[in-house]
């Protein structure tokens, strides 16, 4: 069995991966409505993901409010076809 | 959710849970654009005919112009709103529709600002009758084959092939508008743009119900 990606093997971070990986990009408002993760909770993983490089974060202020927009980074879609091929071992055999 | 360690299966679970979520949520008002266009284009080429029928005058045709201005205006107050109200994050399928439709768009502005260059030409006009007629339902075709549905590329498809009547005659008889091609051009609206624009807004719809 492959060993799993430590920062994707969490239950919030997981969540914000596999919304980015199905689009262009995401605010942190939708972020937070579909994780359903409070707004400090959310920043400080949104955080520890950008510091791993899996995604970017970029603040669009052409608006009435300015909107924090998150994308994945190939290095994230990479770490995110890694976890599931790991996944997959675990599920070999059953 | 929280930061916490979850099982294999678990995992598994959440990752195919939030990719058909985001699915469901980017689908939501897929059709507005198409009904925004698709009644205005109908409403106006009725009004069009209507008018001519009643006034008996062939300038009742520059009310065609009025479709880009109130059109780009509705379709802005639309966007404006859906993003207000639901917030739907932006795909790479969303982005292609896009892109598609801008092409397009460039076209029939490219042709009119050509028309208006050459406003001793009004033959010229019948140009646009026909991009109108075809653009769309090329539009809505690869709408439908991006979006992977098959009903909205048929509409394109059949929107197409009223195109083709339409460049067929113009071929055959001259380039000159017959009043009977608002009416046409109403219907071909209808086919293309707006029977698509209900169908992804039912679906997405329905989807989301689920």
């Amino acid at each position: 069995m492959q060993e799993l990606d430590p920062l994707l093997h969490s239950q919030l971070r997981l969540a914000i991966m596999s919304i980015l990986l199905s689009v262009e990009e995401a605010d942190f408002v939708y972020l937070k409505e579909k994780t359903e993760a409070t707004a400090g909770n959310l920043s400080v993983q949104l955080e520890k993901l950008t510091s791993a490089g899996y995604i970017t974060k970029e603040t669009d202020g052409s608006g009435a409010k300015p909107r924090t927009i998150c994308q994945m980074t190939d290095a994230g879609r990479e770490a995110m076809q890694n976890y599931v091929e790991a996944l997959k071992s675990y599920f070999t055999g059953l | 959710m929280e930061e916490k360690k979850i099982s294999e299966k678990e995992s598994l679970e959440l990752i195919s849970q939030m990719i058909q979520q985001t699915k469901k949520d980017s689908a939501i008002g897929n059709g507005n654009m198409f009904l925004v266009w698709g009644y205005l284009c109908t409403f106006m080429s009725l009004a069009v005919f209507a008018m001519s029928q009643i006034r008996q005058e062939s300038g009742w045709g520059w009310l065609y112009m009025a479709i880009p201005v109130v059109g780009f205006i509705a379709a802005g107050i639309v966007a404006r709103s859906m993003k207000k109200k639901y917030n739907t994050p932006s795909t790479y399928a969303s982005s292609s529709i896009g892109k598609v439709w801008f092409c397009l768009s460039f076209v029939f502005v490219f042709y009119a600002v050509y028309c208006f260059a050459y406003w001793n030409e009004p033959q010229g006009w019948t140009g646009m009758f026909l991009l109108g007629l075809f653009l769309p339902s090329i539009g809505t075709y690869c709408t439908g084959a991006i979006l992977n549905e098959d009903w909205v590329q048929w509409c394109g498809i059949m929107g197409t092939t009223i195109g083709c009547k339409f460049l067929h005659e113009v071929c055959c008889d001259g380039m000159h508008i017959e009043l009977k091609w608002c009416i046409l051009m109403a219907f071909a609206m209808i086919i293309s743009l707006v029977i698509p624009g209900h169908i992804l807004n039912y679906k997405a719809k329905k989807a989301n119900a689920k």
